[in-house]
């Protein structure tokens, strides 16, 4: 490696340098990352922002479409302006998850949307009728559509299973549920989704 | 259709990307603030240079030359092509005395 440096020019020098810095951060994991960027680098963030940022995005895309891009803003300026009490007790998808839910609660509540149980699982009722589903021409947009019907809790709860990976504990901590109203909510949308995609089997 | 086949199935046909500026402007303020960090000592000396600088050349501290004679006269307000001559006679004025500048052509 330092023969090849020698070899090169220098701005080279210094981009073959952090092409080798990248690598090396890229095979750390999540909370390595964000412990380093916390103590000063930058380089490290950059890794764990293009990692998340399309699960991130989606996820607050379909619990408030018309805010996406501001609340998707919003949830990585609080990760950057907290960095410095940041400490790694649980995974950092769950550390970014939950931010992104306190903000969307705000958001909710600001506009007036009614987020009680009762009225999540009432609303379960008034899912998408299948039948429009189907006259989607792709599965995937029947899908999104069945997603976007959903009550918001029970969205919620399965968006940070299907984007962020996070498991049942991680999505009670993520939300502030306990853990039997998470696997409800859960049950109650993967049921709704399953007879949307009825008729496409 | 199991669970794990739904939440495969929406991961399957999601493959939706942020906007490009969403990254230019959240990157870009990472980056701006390791700068911040990084040359801060550089920063504050600056500041402190302008501070003390600007501290110096207020006009109490450093004292404006006076005109002679007490009053500033300027020859670019009369401009008829003509060269002119202003004497001024700085002595203190007598009664009936006329203090006026003379003009010579």
């Amino acid at each position: 490696m330092q023969g090849l440096a020698a070899a090169l020019p220098f701005p080279m020098v210094g981009m073959a340098r952090d092409c080798g810095r990248q690598a090396a951060l890229a095979s750390l994991s999540d909370e390595t990352l964000m412990s380093r960027y916390r103590d000063g680098e930058p380089e490290a963030f950059e890794i764990l922002y293009r990692r998340h940022r399309a699960g991130l995005h989606r996820f607050v895309r379909r619990m408030i479409p018309q805010d996406a891009d501001e609340l998707f803003q919003d949830v990585w300026i609080a990760v950057i302006a907290g960095r410095a009490h940041y400490m790694p007790s649980a995974r950092f998808v769950t550390y970014l998850f939950t931010i992104a839910h306190h903000r969307a609660v705000a958001r909710w509540r600001r506009r007036g949307v009614v987020m009680a149980e009762e009225e999540a699982l009432d609303a379960a009722d008034d899912a998408p009728d299948p039948l429009h589903a189907t006259l989607n021409a792709e599965l995937g947009l029947a899908l999104h559509d069945a997603i976007a019907g959903l009550p918001l809790l029970q969205r919620e709860a399965f968006l940070m299973q299907a984007e962020g990976g996070l498991s049942l504990e991680e999505i009670a901590q993520a939300s502030g549920a306990s853990k039997e109203t998470v696997k409800s909510r859960l049950r109650y949308a993967h049921k709704a989704l399953r007879s949307a995609l009825e008729a496409w089997k | 259709m199991t669970d794990d086949d739904l939440v495969s199935l929406y991961r399957n046909v999601s493959r939706e990307e942020p906007p490009p500026h969403l990254d230019t402007a959240i990157l870009r303020r990472v980056r701006r603030e390791a700068w911040m960090v990084r040359n801060r000592p550089v920063i504050i000396a600056v500041a402190a240079c302008l501070l003390v600088s600007t501290y110096f050349a207020a006009p109490h501290r450093a004292p404006q030359p006076q005109p002679p004679g007490g009053a500033a006269i300027s020859l670019f307000g009369i401009d008829d092509g003509r060269e002119r001559f202003i004497a001024i006679d700085a002595r203190p004025a007598r009664p009936g005395m006329n203090t006026r500048p003379t003009t010579q052509q």
